[in-house]
């Protein structure tokens, strides 16, 4: 049987989990190097239901990457089809709302999970407009119209 | 989901398409000054770094296909749904504003923000070539006055480019720029290659078993 890890919410929540499904974090991953995991590892700034979702996170692409290691043999050289997978199961994982979503990228900043960071960085911004940009993170507009014109003009070939 | 940080805020901007940071200078005053400081291009740069700090690529002129100069051109870094090209003129126009541009085209990138700009100049009709990064509004002209015998400048817009960078810190230390001979109906292949550390333009050739196509 394979070694568990427990993770502990902010809220004090336990959460067991496969060694190797906590392996995904950097951040434990170093902990377990240094054997410093008896016992729990609290998680004081993330809570359950982000932990919830990260936990499924790293199963996922454990998972994914031990399958596509299984069919290495008769996959064709690009592994097209594993890969298309994955990438509609993440697209699917983050269609949650603002705040989690923020959650979750700041605990896969804190684990230190690339791919999870990554996915939720570009989620959080991807096809907004400034309009929508300033809405969701409460930001004022601090530019009189004759800055806003001169930004526009200096870096005019992104809005174009 | 206030507590946007500047460092969390650089964070996520690095991720995204050059294009899109880009325009987000215009949400506010902060998120300006973040994209344009040195913090967030070396951010940017580790992101888009696979190997070493420096970043090659090789293309090919206008009669290309659009949609393959899509998919050599980065797009995914970049963010762009058409060449790059059909975007530098105004930034060219702005930085030189004694110029007039007829012809404007980005002939090669590199993934980290340069690109090398083969520019056709209203003025006796002069073409010129620009090491640019329109994204820290940086602009180099290297000049093609003196070429190896038998090359003329009127006739590079016939040849394929290529240019290498070596940034650090988001700072440009040094590019080379490889002009090749499309023409390759035989084995020899010809390049002129520029570096910047001697500011002078050489030919090499060399001969290979294989034809190139």
């Amino acid at each position: 049987m394979s070694k568990k890890i427990i993770f502990e919410s902010s809220e004090g929540e336990s959460f067991e989990v496969d060694e190797a499904v906590a392996l995904e974090c950097q951040t434990i991953k170093n902990m377990i190097e240094d054997d410093c995991t008896d016992g729990g590892i609290p998680l004081a700034n993330v809570n359950s239901a982000t932990l919830t979702k990260v936990i499924d996170y790293c199963k996922k692409h454990v998972e994914a990457a031990a399958a596509a290691e299984a069919n290495a043999g008769d996959k064709d050289i690009y592994g097209a089809n594993k890969d298309i997978e994955l990438k509609t199961w993440d697209e699917e994982f983050v269609k949650v709302d603002q705040p989690l979503l923020f959650d979750l990228m700041l605990a896969a900043n804190f684990l230190i999970i690339p791919g999870l960071l990554d996915l939720t960085c570009k989620t959080m911004m991807r096809g907004k407009t400034v309009l929508q940009i300033r809405e969701i993170f409460h930001i004022k507009k601090d530019y009189t119209d004759a800055e806003e014109a001169e930004v526009r003009k200096e870096n005019a070939w992104a809005f174009e | 989901m206030d507590s946007l940080t500047d460092d969390i805020c650089a964070l996520v901007l690095a991720r995204l398409p050059i294009k899109i940071f880009t325009g987000f200078k215009l949400v506010c005053k902060q998120w300006k000054s973040i994209v344009e400081s040195p913090f967030f291009r070396k951010l940017f740069m580790s992101m888009h770094q696979n190997s070493a700090s420096s970043s090659w690529s090789l293309m090919s002129t206008d009669h290309v296909d659009p949609e393959m100069v899509g998919y050599y051109n980065q797009c995914d870094t970049w963010g762009l749904k058409r060449p790059l090209g059909s975007f530098i003129k105004s930034f060219l126009n702005h930085k030189n504003r004694n110029h007039k541009y007829i012809r404007v085209s980005a002939v090669a990138y590199s993934d980290v923000g340069w690109i090398l700009i083969y520019a056709m100049s209203t003025a006796n009709e002069k073409s010129s070539l620009y090491v640019a990064n329109p994204v820290s509004h940086e602009c180099v002209e290297i000049f093609i006055d003196f070429l190896p015998k038998g090359f003329e400048r009127i006739r590079f817009c016939l040849w394929q480019w290529g240019i290498a960078t070596r940034v650090e810190n988001g700072i440009l230390l040094g590019y080379t720029v490889v002009v090749v001979n499309q023409r390759w109906s035989n084995t020899k292949l010809s390049c002129l290659i520029y570096s910047s550390e001697t500011g002078l333009w050489s030919l090499d050739t060399s001969f290979s078993n294989y034809y190139y196509c």
